[in-house]
């Protein structure tokens, strides 16, 4: 019997289009475009040296301090600014070169001069307003206590923040969305659970009415059900990873096993949520598909899917939210086996999701077991 | 009996569907359960299997009372429902093998099965076609086969000739006929009189959740007073002495009623009394010219319309 059910459910479900669609081509799709949108990301995250020139005058040769700095900031090719100490004639024909990003004319205000506007010119206004307020204070506060020590100052700092120790190849920050998207992937099983509970459920579907009648008892039907989707569903996020690592060339790191892992418990978790707003009230079809989509984006908003740092945000604004998401738990377990060395926060992460599983699980299978039905 | 239920009460809020419904279907009949739409047959059918809640009464089938485990019952009842229910997925042959095999574990006999339920029906040629390719005929025809392919002992037909062309339907009621004189004992619902008449054995009539009257398409005629039906359709326009005319049937001792509608002249006469010839005398005294007339039999119709005031198919929704 278990083969019969599995094996004609398997071929029902693998021809069902729509769900297909919803479950494996679609978040294919979105990985493609993510992959469109973010593949310059990184390209223009990497830091390259900023030129610029200095016009050496006589309140150059007087601010030693700045001397310093600009020295420290400069003294090899992994420094912030490569930099050349030339005249005023000289820095506007550069500058008209294109050969440097902009110049500072040392004096009171330490006045930058560029031609266009962009990240490296902003660099170098940014170090000039800096430093200028630094040297304002510093000198306000000589001038208030003489016998100040300034470098006591600057030496004492209490760290708030806890050290967690991160992987040395962990700095791929757009992995955060491929994270999300496996999450909503995985939450899209929830098709398949919705789909199995129409098919059992007497007063959901014509089909279903009739399997009720049937010598089969209902809960094993609907077990052999699930277990065909659950294949389906789980093959079809292993087809997104092996996409996204072979095809699109995302770096998940070596935790090979705990991204098999969080996707095996993501899937089943996305499946029993499809099934749990399957069995909760009589709506159609098309209203309850609609709940299960709703859902999925809005949890997989709050995990990251749509804005990277919405996910920090949860964290510290509604951190009850990050332990009640599904999205945010199945991607952080992603994220927690990519980005730190131990493993204490993926297993959080799973066991989490576990504990939710089974809370639904009861909840499904108490109103499967109904056996009469008050209409259908 | 095969199926017996005593006093069943459903209700859904305020209205009641089944209002202390009894039913008795002996094996090796094809019991027609006739009503207008919403008289209750399908959610009698439903509560019969015990798929719906009922608050009060007794089902029992095979001589044993009908639970929703009781899977033994199951086993032998086939059920083809008024709305179809196959998988828009799988093929024809695909849709009867999966509903055959929640029944029939062995893979050989399930296969003979199948293919017998796929000649019944006359659907070979279309074994390979997904249900969306089939018309509405072949629809209902691959729901047949669903619901009978595990050769049950008794078979629920719940309105399976709606929304069918002629040809499909006559298919359906021979097929019907013939899987009873297989053995099967057949519980057939329709709103359909003409179809009931031509293939139940018995049959009861329901309204608002009761039944009426039940018995034979004979014994149930003749519960009723009326007899023969004569219609006379006239040549001229009425006038005065037409009406006079019809005054006169009406006042004939073996006639119930008469009625004038234009240039027809309706009669009803009484049960086991013969009044054509007293009638067209009358029309031939009175010099009134007739072209065509006709006498038939009471119908179901005549039955329900006797007992409830209306026709039965004032409320069809088809």
């Amino acid at each position: 019997m278990y083969r019969h059910v599995f094996y004609y459910r398997l071929l029902s479900g693998l021809r069902d289009r729509e769900t297909l669609f919803w479950t494996f081509l679609f978040p294919i799709i979105l990985a493609t475009f993510f992959n469109f949108a973010f593949s310059n990301l990184n390209a223009d995250e990497t830091f390259s040296q900023v030129p610029i020139a200095v016009v050496k005058n006589n309140d150059w040769d007087q601010d030693t301090t700045l001397q310093q700095v600009l020295q420290e900031l400069s003294t090899d090719d992994d420094s912030l600014f490569s930099m050349q100490l030339v005249s005023i004639g000289q820095a506007d024909s550069i500058l008209l070169a294109d050969e440097i990003v902009g110049y500072l004319i040392p004096g009171e205000q330490l006045e930058v001069v560029i031609r266009y506007s962009g990240l490296r010119q902003s660099i170098l206004k940014v170090f000039a307003d800096e430093y200028v307020q630094t040297r304002a204070t510093i000198n306000h506060l000589i001038k208030e206590n003489p016998n100040l020590d300034i470098r006591s100052l600057f030496q004492t700092t209490v760290s708030l923040i806890e050290d967690q120790p991160i992987k040395a190849e962990a700095t791929d920050n757009v992995v955060v969305y491929y994270y999300a998207l496996i999450a909503m992937t995985c939450l899209y099983g929830g098709f398949w659970g919705l789909r199995e509970v129409i098919a059992v459920k007497a007063n959901l579907s014509r089909q279903a009415a009739r399997i009720n009648l049937a010598p089969v008892p209902k809960m094993k039907q609907f077990i052999y059900t699930m277990s065909a989707s659950f294949v389906i569903h789980f093959v079809s996020v292993l087809l997104l990873l092996l996409y996204l690592t072979q095809i699109i060339g995302v770096h998940f790191g070596d935790q090979i096993l705990s991204v098999l892992l969080a996707s095996l418990v993501g899937s089943t978790l996305g499946i029993s949520i499809g099934a749990l707003i399957g069995v909760l009230g009589n709506q159609s079809e098309g209203v309850k598909s609609a709940i299960l989509i709703g859902f999925s984006m809005l949890m997989s908003f709050f995990s990251g899917l749509m804005i990277a740092d919405m996910k920090y945000i949860v964290s510290s604004q509604a951190p009850v939210l990050r332990w009640i998401n599904p999205a945010n738990l199945i991607s952080d377990a992603f994220y927690a086996s990519y980005y730190y060395e131990t493993s204490t926060r993926f297993w959080h992460n799973v066991v989490a999701m576990l504990i939710m599983q089974l809370v639904i699980s009861i909840v499904v299978v108490s109103i499967m077991r109904r056996q009469r039905y008050a209409s259908v | 009996m095969v199926v017996k239920i005593d006093n069943l009460v459903k209700r859904y809020g305020d209205l009641i569907a089944l209002d202390h419904f009894n039913l008795e279907v002996a094996e090796g009949e094809i019991f027609g359960l006739l009503g207008p739409n919403g008289s209750g047959k399908t959610t009698a059918i439903m509560c019969m299997l015990a798929l719906l809640k009922f608050s009060k009464g007794e089902v029992s089938v095979f001589g044993k009372p009908m639970r929703p485990d009781a899977y033994d019952i199951k086993r032998d009842i086939g059920i083809i429902m008024q709305n179809v229910a196959v998988y828009d997925e799988l093929t024809v042959f695909e849709n009867i093998d999966y509903f055959c095999g929640l029944y029939i574990l062995d893979k050989k006999k399930r296969r003979e099965l199948v293919e017998e339920a796929i000649s019944f029906v006359g659907l070979n040629e279309f074994r390979r076609f997904y249900p969306r390719k089939l018309s509405g005929g072949l629809l209902r025809r691959l729901n047949i086969a669903c619901g009978i392919a595990h050769k049950p002992k008794l078979i629920i037909l719940d309105e399976p000739t709606v929304a069918v062309d002629p040809q499909s339907r006559n298919k359906i009621l021979e097929g019907i006929v013939d899987l009873n004189r297989q053995g099967a004992t057949v519980i057939y619902t329709s709103h359909y009189m003409e179809e009931v008449e031509q293939i139940c054995t018995r049959l009861a009539i329901m309204d608002k959740g009761k039944v009426i009257a039940s018995g034979s398409t004979s014994e149930l005629k003749s519960m009723i007073r009326t007899g023969e039906k004569i219609t006379i359709e006239l040549i001229d326009e009425q006038d005065t002495q037409v009406v006079k005319t019809v005054e006169q049937i009406q006042a004939l001792p073996t006639i119930l009623s008469a009625s004038l509608n234009h240039k027809t002249i309706s009669a009803r006469s009484e049960q086991n009394r013969h009044s054509l010839s007293a009638v067209t005398h009358l029309l031939n005294e009175n010099k009134i010219a007739y072209g065509r007339v006709y006498c038939e039999l009471p119908t179901l119709n005549d039955v329900f319309l006797e007992m409830t005031g209306k026709h039965l198919r004032d409320q069809q929704g088809v």
